[in-house]
């Protein structure tokens, strides 16, 4: 069974209301920021359409034919579109076959649903060979687009869906929801994951809060001089996710907050003092570059096959410099 | 479950059913079969959610029950037993043991509710009708279907019923095939059905040409076809296929006779040296004789002059070689009958023989 996370019910009861009236749209865009449970919601709201005997609040009920079919991942009409494993991308050959097979009869008589996420990973070409299907599906076709970067698609895309956000829920709920899950540090884990709490949950899981402390850490060092950037950017890049980067980032932007005077919004809270000694060793502008700089890097590590060493080389070179450039 | 089955008959429902199972699936269990016991014996089911082709299998079973086996791998090992050997199937939980003399296999199995099968159909229009007539309704168009284009409804063949028979149409917008055959269908509206492309060559495969009676049925969604042995069950496309009736030629005053097997061979020929790409042939009519010109881009050239009963006008016309080879492929009978208006109009090609088969052909501009 999917989850329906409490601060998506609005959502939920407005997609159901539709469906019942039978105004539902062919193209639904779900969008809002990473970790607030967008793709659970797409795959439990198509399970409750597709359901043979949905409960009374309309979920699906999780033991009929179709249910088990679909938590087996066989259901005929759902259709689901990832990028291949170990690849980036969606290609337009995986958009060619989900095209071939919705245009086709639905095999239980009801709703043919295909998901897409993220849809951002399309590219041009699978996303252009898309078009056509997203404008005017057989009937009784649903087509459930989810991204956390709306921008990424392209506007043809985007004007053939009906868009569904999905913000980031209150610290309230997002604390409620994550102390149910037995994580302590609740607020400071919401803060860290920008209100997001299945990002915060994941946060929570793994060792990064500990080793936040230690990439901090070694960026001072390296500033003082202690540690080589070309030996930390060896240690840095076998982090197959980038958080070191990632946190670096994080920093940057919590370090500019302060200089700027807004210690209330900082993520960081807990890192608060030794993020105010780093920043008064660096300008505005420099802090301004370097988190561009971070950012830019990030955003090629994710889309394209760089070499992670050089990149990552590259920022701690800057970063080690730029302090001392100021003192000369 | 346990049974106990001869090679033999074990061995051709796998074969007619492993058409369907893809090498590669994205699905681990549709490279399975679904086996499930019955009061008569086994049924085999394989899928790849497009096509479903369900064998039945009458046998003794010692114990019921239903899981899904890896088909290819139950396939070979069945395939590479001495012949008549008996195979003694057993299932517990998660593993099938298979026993044969002094043969054991393990093989590993997958829920049968992660299998997806087609429930009994809804909204259904039964009729029976003899195998070797469907056979050759598929057979005498099937070739004019359309391959991935993005008219999505021309790729499948089109099936007609109404009052008097049964119909079947394919077109890929260059050429147009029709067969008609007539039955008893019970129905008061006439009613089209596309079977997809990959359905038609399956069916194809599983046809007999004898007089043994197959039972279509039509639902709503999908095209069921049971034969004596094997239950077929394809999707169908989601479309409205174009108006066929407006494509036929009408008021053709070019009429040519001749005989089918000359005027193939001629253009077989002849179509040696026509542009590999574009197949293109000219066709040059006089009174009595049709003359076949081709030539390619290495300014090769064939020419053919073949006796016929024309007594039109002169005509100058260019077609694609390999449609009008097809056509005249798929026609019955001795005799084959063109009709022709001007050289900027298709062409009609039938004979009056037996299942009434139309042909229509784009000319080409050259």
């Amino acid at each position: 069974m999917n989850p329906i996370y409490p601060w998506q019910a609005e959502q939920w009861a407005q997609l159901h209301s539709r469906v019942d009236a039978g105004r539902l749209a062919h193209g639904l865009l779900l969008t809002g920021p990473a970790g607030v449970g967008k793709r659970d919601f797409a795959n439990a709201f198509a399970r409750s359409v597709l359901c043979r005997q949905p409960t009374v609040d309309q979920k699906a009920c999780g033991r009929c034919e179709a249910c088990l079919l679909m938590q087996a991942g066989t259901h005929p009409d759902l259709l689901n579109l990832n990028p291949p494993e170990d690849k980036t991308q969606i290609v337009i050959d995986q958009v060619r076959e989900l095209c071939r097979s919705l245009v086709m009869k639905s095999h239980a008589g009801g709703y043919k649903i295909a998901i897409i996420v993220p849809a951002d990973q399309m590219n041009s070409a699978a996303a252009n060979s898309l078009l056509k299907t997203l404008e005017e599906p057989t009937d009784n076709t649903l087509l459930i687009l989810v991204t956390e970067r709306p921008a990424r698609l392209s506007a043809t895309i985007r004007s053939r869906c009906q868009q569904l956000r999905f913000p980031s829920p209150s610290t309230e709920q997002g604390s409620d929801w994550l102390s149910q899950h037995d994580v302590s540090d609740a607020a400071l884990l919401l803060r860290l994951a920008d209100g997001a709490p299945l990002l915060a949950l994941c946060l929570a899981q793994e060792d990064t809060l500990t080793r936040r402390h230690d990439w901090l850490n070694e960026l001072m060092k390296l500033r003082s001089g202690q540690l080589d950037p070309v030996r930390l950017a060896t240690e840095w890049s076998s982090d197959a996710l980038m958080r070191p980067l990632y946190w670096m980032g994080s920093y940057l932007m919590d370090m500019i907050r302060l200089t700027s005077g807004q210690v209330e919004s900082i993520n960081n809270i807990d890192l608060n003092d030794r993020l105010q000694v780093i920043a008064d060793l660096y300008s505005p502008q420099e802090l301004h570059y370097l988190l561009d700089h971070v950012w830019q890097n990030m955003r090629q590590a994710q889309q394209s096959s760089v070499n992670r060493q050089l990149l990552l080389e590259e920022i701690l070179i800057e970063w080690s410099r730029a302090g001392l450039r100021r003192r000369a | 479950m346990k049974f106990k089955i001869q090679r033999e008959a074990f061995l051709k429902p796998l074969q007619q059913i492993i058409g369907v199972v893809e090498r590669r699936q994205t699905l681990p269990v549709l490279g399975n079969i679904l086996v499930q016991t019955t009061d008569q014996g086994l049924t085999l089911t394989a899928t790849d959610l497009e096509v479903e082709l369900v064998a039945q299998v009458g046998l003794e079973i010692s114990a019921g029950g239903e899981t899904t086996l890896p088909a290819r791998k139950l396939l070979d090992i069945c395939r590479t037993l001495p012949e008549e050997a008996w195979l003694e199937v057993q299932v517990d939980q998660e593993r099938a043991t298979l026993r044969s003399g002094k043969s054991r296999f393990t093989l590993a199995t997958l829920p049968a509710s992660d299998f997806p099968v087609i429930d009994e159909l809804k909204s259904v229009q039964a009729f029976k009708f003899p195998q070797r007539d469907l056979k050759e309704l598929i057979e005498r168009t099937h070739f004019s279907m359309a391959q991935q284009d993005v008219r999505y409804y021309l790729n499948g063949l089109m099936l007609e019923l109404d009052k008097k028979g049964i119909r079947s149409v394919a077109t890929d917008g260059h050429r147009l095939a029709m067969c008609e055959m007539a039955a008893k269908t019970g129905v008061s509206d006439s009613q089209q059905v596309i079977v997809p492309r990959k359905g038609v060559q399956e069916l194809l495969r599983l046809l007999e040409g004898d007089e043994t009676e197959v039972e279509i049925q039509l639902g709503s969604n999908h095209i069921r076809v049971s034969t004596p042995n094997i239950r077929f069950t394809s999707k169908l496309i989601d479309g409205r296929f174009p108006d066929y009736n407006r494509v036929m030629p009408k008021g053709g005053d070019k009429q040519i006779q001749t005989d089918r097997g000359f005027l193939r061979q001629a253009l077989a020929r002849t179509s040696i040296l026509s542009n590999e790409k574009y197949r293109g042939i000219r066709l040059s009519l006089d009174k009595n004789i049709l003359k076949i010109q081709a030539h390619n881009p290495e300014q090769e050239e064939a020419e053919e002059e073949l006796e016929i009963q024309y007594n039109g006008d002169t005509l100058e016309i260019g077609f694609n070689v390999t449609y009008l080879l097809d056509a005249l492929g798929a026609l019955p009978g001795d005799d084959v009958r063109i009709l022709l208006s001007d050289a900027n109009s298709s062409c009609l090609i039938e004979n009056g023989g037996r299942g009434h088969c139309k042909y229509v052909v784009m000319p080409m501009r050259l």
